[in-house]
């Protein structure tokens, strides 16, 4: 926990960028006074790496589930080239990119050229 | 930089936050969120009333009670007047210029100092002082300064333990207005 702008882990990492989070007067003063923080978390931008969904993969990998897999991250495209069971499988996401919604109990992630709502 | 207070609402916000999240692997233990920048904007209000629950802490340090009698941010820093009382009852008025040095630490100056006229305030400033420099990554910068290094403060076990994150910053930018405080944080 020391101070040292060098730090850098080895392997993949996920970056929060531009994360926004604001206290009101209300909440600050229930926080000093012991009680529950309320913290409005008014934005944030989620950045995962390719080489992290590698590193999934390769989890996979290892567990024996998948011979091979490497994914290929483009501009709104997504492939994956794995290798299961002796057979080359390619999943191509296409043009679609993927989509995040919040609905009541969920979180929705869609994704591939003809995805839904 | 940008403009940190252009969309401050009162109470505290953390805003231009960049953190990158180390992920756990091969059954080690996830290590914690490193944090690379942010700007911390806290209101006039919120100084004060930190200010209130802090000073009768740091007088029992110093076998003395009193309060905070009056705060106020100014452009630049901020005015304290504190009413002591120990043996005599004693009010100090401090006008603190609180500035970024450009290598990550925070200057604190005392610019102007007034107590009663028969009061031994350099006395008072140099216990003071001699009590501050003992608190690791605080140590006097002037006869009534003093610089803070975050480095060294946030590493303090007690401190670190508490965080719930890994400090990864420098400090870049203090900014004192009468409404606000905005410290921005940046990487390298």
């Amino acid at each position: 926990m020391t101070g040292d702008a060098g730090i850098t882990p080895a392997g993949p990492m996920v970056e929060i960028r531009d994360l926004d989070l604001r206290l009101d007067p209300a909440a600050i003063a229930a926080a000093m006074a012991g009680g529950p923080v309320l913290v409005h978390l008014a934005g944030f931008a989620l950045t995962i790496p390719e080489a992290l969904v590698n590193a999934v993969l390769a989890g996979l990998v290892a567990d024996g589930r998948l011979d091979a897999a490497t994914a290929t991250l483009g501009d709104g495209t997504a492939t994956i080239a794995a290798r299961a069971n002796g057979r080359d499988v390619t999943v191509d996401l296409g043009t679609g990119g993927v989509r995040i919604g919040l609905v009541p109990g969920e979180v929705r992630v869609h994704g591939g050229t003809m995805a839904g709502g | 930089m940008g403009n940190a207070s252009a969309s401050f609402i009162d109470g505290a916000r953390l805003s231009g936050v960049r953190l990158d999240i180390p992920l756990p692997g091969g059954g080690v233990a996830p290590a914690p969120p490193i944090l690379r920048a942010a700007t911390v904007q806290i209101d006039a209000t919120t100084i004060a009333a930190t200010l209130e629950r802090a000073i009768p802490e740091v007088l029992a340090r110093f076998g003395a009670t009193g309060r905070l009698a009056e705060t106020r941010l100014v452009d630049g820093g901020l005015v304290l007047a504190v009413e002591a009382q120990k043996m005599i009852t004693l009010t100090v008025t401090a006008t603190l210029s609180v500035t970024a040095t450009g290598e990550g630490r925070i200057l604190v100056e005392a610019t102007d100092l007034k107590a009663g006229r028969w009061i031994p305030l350099n006395l008072i400033v140099e216990r003071a002082l001699g009590y501050l420099q003992n608190i690791p990554g605080v140590r006097p910068a002037g006869p009534r300064a003093v610089e803070l290094d975050p480095d060294t403060l946030l590493a303090t076990p007690a401190i670190a333990a508490k965080l719930p994150f890994r400090w990864a910053t420098r400090v870049r930018d203090v900014r004192i207005t009468p409404a606000a405080v905005a410290v921005v944080c940046a990487e390298g």
